[in-house]
């Protein structure tokens, strides 16, 4: 979706995906999610300083267990690795999140880094999200094994991603932008088993 | 002939859907619920093929997916599918399909003379006759067997069909949907584990939709229904019929093929997909895949209408087909006599041949108590019949089951069934690495010792025949299944009333003895019928030493093909058992391997071709490119625009090399723009973020000024080569890296690497920020004034001197702007976050009119670097150059105590005269472009081999030097520069080449400051 800017008068801002409408199927619909804010923070969990200046800044604790994910207000918070998370806000909200989380880690090792154009966000919603995703995604999305709220990063045949399940039926899942007219095509081509004639 | 063999009250056919297919060209009916063997049997048609070798008429021998004979070639055009199982086809309406492997028709086929000439086609024919010369291999003799020993046409045609794979995920995997496929999945399915239920055949029920057998006195059929019913309602319990289960992989991981719209006919929509590939993880695997009927291995045993007895039993009650009137039921245990009862109450006069002298029990009896002729202890010993079968001669035979002991008595048959016992389907056992062990009782090889993941077996597919065994073994292990995946008590359902199976034992007699001895006359034993490989041809591959089953199997063919030897392999193995007076199981099995049936590269594939074969990678600005008519290059996944061709008025296009002539000469003249987003980038935080980049770089960084930008090599620990790139100092601790972009992910694994295994201690962060930023690169002469343009940054060379870098706005977006250059010249890589990248470039553009931009892609950006002597990593390096071998001393820091690949260099091999070295190379003729890759040499000869001292790695056309420029590797070339050497090229041409220094263009590099 190609828009103005809001911050910079005059300048149009894209995404990957820029000009495509959402797709509906009969119990499905993928729709971009354009320019969430998304920050990878990296840092040491055990160290009490960083946790607490993190926790400043967020409002709450950085969640520590694999797969497992935190939202404060619009702010959602994901487990990458032991010392590695993601944050995804609303649009432009990650610049002074990042510049609270780089005052409040002054002198404590970590690191910031605006990665909000890296990628962009496909949510996938609907009664058929998850026979949808099963066409590629190799990782176990029946609700027994994927729970709201939890995260992964895997793989869509070429593509890396990284998926989450938001609510009931709704994923969102992140793609690098050079990847995302590649997931979007292939996700469109699954669903025509369930468009309309 | 209108369904004349189909019998009015049988069947699980939906009479009121009576369906037109047309077979070699001649149009029949059938109904929904038939395969197309089982409507060409109701149509009287026998006759549907010739075999592989010796193209003699074939049946259908089966009724299902171990079908060797009747391999049609179904529908035509795109949808044309070669060796299709005749028994596994669902009819539909409309089909068509034709036999194979006959010209010009199945009656009357002109290599059926092979039959004559068998002789001189003995096993391992093809190796013995098609060996010299080997020059005529490819040429002359491939040709000859590809026409004559044929299966079926591949489709020439794009497939109009949609393909889907489903990653899928159970607990319990139940293969099979028999009766103990059925109540393992329903002991399982009842405590709430996720099942998946999958049977290859149309209808679940498996042998019971051929039989007459009770459960709780009612029909086992109604079992069958009120079954499936409880399995659809319960919620995590997928049923998949048509689905056939192709391939037991590591860890539970297996793979079926789904025929999602096979049984409806070609799909004018293609939205549904015609099939699907399913890959799924079972936490466990129950395997109730059934039992394979074996065939009695007699003289001429393969004339069409010569069919399995279960076979028979299946089309005369599933199928409603009595495909004979004279039925001869030739057996060596009991449950062939149920053939003979069923074909004889449906009508048929049956002979019963029994190899037994003295078969006994209750099946025997019911038999004789209908007064169904018996003829004990004798066997088939010849058949007739040119294209199907017309009579028999038995015979009596020896107790050692080697000689006749009687003359031979006719009898006329249209139908010849027949049962050497049973197989039970251990392939997927076995693919899971499990173990088989021969069962001496029931003469079969039965699952051993579980393979590592170990799945469990239930049913026939053990050697179980009795009913209420495959349900009590089938409800025992689906509750242990889902047991042991967490669910239930392991509580075992309790198995409702069977009626016992009781049977006599069987009599082996692995090849019945003919009427000449074997390999003597016209009579064949087939034991392989897709293969067209008989007795005979065991007892030749033994005597020429073939003796293991692996030799076996390649020299006489035995259990090759799309069958893989479902009813040949045990047979055989059985007869090289006697040849070698070995117990079968010291024979051996040959390995069993995925697929169980033949799949559809379709299938495979799914979704996978066309614009999703491989995925584009384009970076922000792809579609301002496509705008501007850009060629495109592949490099790695990205399409990057290769150069931009301009069309003038009059609608001529440029070529290649005179858009980049162009490019070339205008950014050296004007300024030029390049899309330079692909390069790799990595942001780098932390305390020692310095101190870490003087490790991985060869030069030093703790030395470097924020705001300031270094070029750097990388090297790995044996002090090569393997990435370079400019890296700025954003702070004291923050870094922004730059790689090559194939070598973006491989650095910051390096990177990785070395930061977690042997420097924890430092603190620092990657981040790979490669598609963060866009990458604007305008270079040239009006670069700076383009750049003035767009900015209020202050680009005068004092303030913004080259390798520096500010923030600021371009275009009124946010950019960093860094002064760094791969061309020599004046440029400024402009990187905005990629949501700006295509505004930015267009604002560049429309800007750069005024100032003669000139738009360039990747081949006049290898052409510039190279008039710069710049290398390519992995172009002009190879995984074997160190730093000075490109004559680049200057980046190594002597001031450093120890870098990665250091140590490297004092190793005598890095440190010894003649090593390859990066020079220029000038040819004679100035306009002569040598090939890239083209060899060096001293002393030109008249062919190879020649010594060589070296190769071009990079070689363009100038425009800028006037000239041919080309960089290349050689032996000692720095200090032979001046030297004169030759280059020989393969159409014989030889170019004289002077080495020189690498820099062909603006040697005092003045041009980098405008």
């Amino acid at each position: 979706m190609a828009k103005a800017s809001s911050l910079y008068p005059g300048v149009t801002i894209e995404t990957p995906l820029s000009g495509k409408d959402p797709i509906q199927a009969d119990g499905v619909t993928i729709t971009e999610l354009p320019f969430l804010g998304k920050v990878t923070l990296r840092g040491n969990a055990a160290d009490p300083a960083f946790a607490a200046a993190v926790k400043s800044v967020l409002g709450a604790d950085l969640p520590t267990q694999p797969l497992s994910s935190l939202r404060v207000g619009n702010i959602r918070v994901f487990w990458k690795a032991f010392d590695e998370w993601l944050i995804w806000t609303n649009e432009d909200a990650q610049i002074q999140l990042i510049t609270d989380l780089n005052a409040a880690l002054s002198g404590i090792r970590k690191s910031v880094v605006d990665v909000s154009d890296y990628y962009t966000v496909l949510r996938v919603d609907g009664a058929r999200s998850r026979d949808l995703l099963a066409k590629g995604c190799v990782v176990d999305l029946h609700p027994r094994s994927f729970k709201p709220g939890q995260a992964t990063g895997t793989g869509f045949h070429h593509a890396t991603i990284f998926i989450t399940l938001a609510d009931a039926d709704t994923f969102d899942v992140m793609i690098r932008w050079s990847f995302a007219d590649y997931l979007w095509a292939y996700l469109a081509d699954g669903a025509r088993e369930w468009a309309p004639a | 002939m209108s369904q004349s063999y189909r019998l009015s009250d049988k069947g699980r056919l939906d009479r009121s859907q009576k369906l037109t297919f047309t077979y070699d060209g001649q149009s029949y009916t059938g109904y929904r619920g038939d395969t197309l063997a089982s409507a060409l049997l109701a149509n009287g048609v026998k006759l549907v093929g010739r075999s592989f070798k010796y193209h003699r008429p074939r049946g259908i021998m089966s009724a299902g997916s171990e079908e060797p004979n009747a391999l049609v070639q179904l529908e035509t055009g795109p949808r044309t599918e070669p060796n299709t199982r005749a028994t596994v086809v669902d009819l539909y309406d409309g089909l068509t399909a034709a036999s194979q492997n006959c010209w010009p028709s199945v009656k009357f086929d002109v290599q059926s003379v092979n039959q004559k000439i068998a002789k001189l086609f003995p096993a391992g024919f093809y190796y013995k006759t098609f060996m010299f010369p080997a020059s005529w291999w490819t040429p002359v003799y491939e040709k000859i067997i590809r026409r004559a020993a044929g299966l079926g046409k591949s489709p020439m045609e794009r497939d109009p069909d949609s393909y889907a794979q489903k990653f899928a995920f159970c607990d319990v995997l139940v293969v099979g949907g028999g009766p103990a496929g059925i109540a393992a999945a329903l002991a399982a399915g009842r405590t709430g584990a996720r099942v998946i239920l999958a049977d290859e055949q149309q209808e679940m029920g498996g042998a019971l939709l051929s039989d007459d057998a009770l459960i709780d006195g009612q029909p086992a059929l109604d079992w069958v229904a009120k079954s499936l019913a409880e399995l659809a309602r319960l919620e995590e319990v997928t049923i998949l019929p048509r689905t056939t289960v192709s391939g037991y992989y590591d860890y539970n991981y297996l793979t079926a093929l789904e025929r999602v719209t096979d049984h409806l006919g070609p799909q004018a929509d293609d939205r549904i997909p015609r099939q699907r590939f399913w890959k799924i993880r079972a936490k466990k695997v129950v395997l109730a895949q059934g039992a394979i009927e074996r065939p009695l291995v007699f003289a001429d045993n393969d004339r069409p209408g010569i069919m399995l007895a279960a076979a028979l039993r299946t089309y005369i009650n599933r199928y409603g087909v009595l495909p004979g009137r004279q039925v001869v039921v030739f057996t060596n245990n009991d449950s062939a006599y149920k053939t003979a009862i069923d074909a004889h109450t449906a009508g048929a006069v049956v002979d019963i041949v029994d190899l037994r002298v003295d078969p006994t029990g209750p099946l025997v009896k019911q038999a004789e108590a209908l007064m169904i002729r018996i003829h004990k202890g004798s066997a088939v010993v010849a058949t007739f019949g040119k294209h199907a079968v017309t009579g028999c001669e038995i015979a009596k035979i020896s107790a050692d089951g080697k000689s006749l002991t009687s003359d031979t008595t006719f009898i006329g048959c249209d139908i010849l069934a027949n049962s050497n016992g049973w197989n039970p389907s251990v392939h997927l056992w076995s693919q899971a690495r499990g173990k088989l062990t021969w069962d001496a009782e029931k003469n079969c090889f039965i699952p051993g010792h579980a393979g590592p993941w170990l799945p469990v077996a239930a049913g026939s597919g053990t050697g179980t025949y009795d009913l209420g065994n495959c349900l009590s073994q089938g409800f025992a292990q689906g509750a242990a299944a889902a047991q042991a995946a967490g669910f239930g008590s392991g509580e075992v359902p309790k198995t409702p009333e069977t009626e016992p199976l009781v049977e006599g034992p069987e009599r082996m007699v692995w090849t019945i003895p003919g009427k000449k001895p074997l390999g003597h006359g016209k009579a064949k034993h087939f034991h392989d019928h897709q293969n067209d490989v008989v007795a005979s041809d065991i007892h030749l591959a033994a005597r020429e030493g073939y003796l293991s089953v692996e030799h076996l199997k390649r020299y006489t063919t035995t259990g090759m093909g799309t069958d893989q030897g479902k009813t040949s392999n045990v047979n055989a193995l059985a007869i090289m058992a006697e040849i070698r007076n070995a117990a079968i199981p010291e024979v051996g099995t040959t390995t069993f391997r995925p697929p169980y049936t033949p799949i559809t590269f379709g299938a495979v594939t799914g979704q996978n071709r066309n614009h999703l074969f491989i995925q584009e990678r384009t970076s922000a600005m792809h579609p301002a490119h496509v705008e501007n008519g850009a060629v495109f290059e592949d490099v790695g996944d990205w399409k990057r625009p290769w150069y931009f061709p301009k069309t003038s008025k009059s609608g001529v296009t440029e070529t290649m090399d005179e858009a980049v002539l162009r490019e070339c000469r205008q950014v050296r003249e004007t300024v030029g723009m390049l899309d330079a987003s692909t390069l790799g980038k990595i942001d780098i935080q932390g305390k020692d973020a310095a101190e870490f980049l003087n490790w991985v770089y060869t030069n030093k960084w703790d030395t470097l000024k924020p705001g300031r930008a270094r070029y750097g090599l990388m090297l790995n620990e044996h002090g090569m080569v393997f990435d370079d790139g400019v890296t700025t100092r954003l702070a004291d601790d923050h870094f922004h890296m730059t790689t090559t972009t194939g070598g973006a992910a491989r650095v910051l694994g390096w990177l990785e690497n070395w930061s977690q295994t042997e420097w924890p201690q430092m603190e620092v962060y990657m981040t790979s920020v490669t598609e963060q930023w866009a990458v604007c690169t305008i270079t040239g002469p009006n670069a700076r004034a383009l750049l003035a343009d767009v900015t209020s940054m202050p680009l005068d060379p004092e303030t913004f001197p080259f390798m520096a870098m500010q923030e600021g706005t371009v275009a009124g977006a946010p950019a960093r702007v860094y002064r760094i250059s791969f061309t020599g010249d004046l440029a400024y890589e402009i990187n905005v976050p990629a949501r700006y990248g295509l505004h930015v470039w267009r604002a560049l553009q429309d800007a750069g009119k005024s100032h003669g931009l000139c738009l360039y892609g990747t081949e006049t950006m290898h052409v510039l670097r190279a008039e710069k002597g710049f290398i390519i990593v992995g172009q002009d390096t190879d995984g074997t150059v160190t730093p000075m071998d490109l004559d680049m001393d200057w980046i190594v820091s002597k001031k450093k105590d120890d870098f990665l690949g250091r140590r490297s260099f004092y190793r005598t091999d890095t440190k010894r005269e003649g090593r390859k070295q990066l020079v220029g190379l000038l040819t004679d003729n100035p306009n002569f472009v040598l090939p890239e890759g083209a060899h060096i040499v001293e002393d030109v000869k008249p062919k190879p081999p020649m010594k060589t001292l070296g190769h071009v790695t990079s070689s363009y056309y100038s425009p800028n030097v006037g000239r041919s420029i080309a960089l290349a590797l050689v032996a000692d070339g720095i200090k032979r520069k001046g030297d004169t050497l030759s280059v020989p090229l393969m159409n014989g041409h030889v170019e004289k080449v002077t080495l020189t220094d690498t820099v062909f263009f603006d040697k005092e590099g003045a041009r980098s400051n405008g």
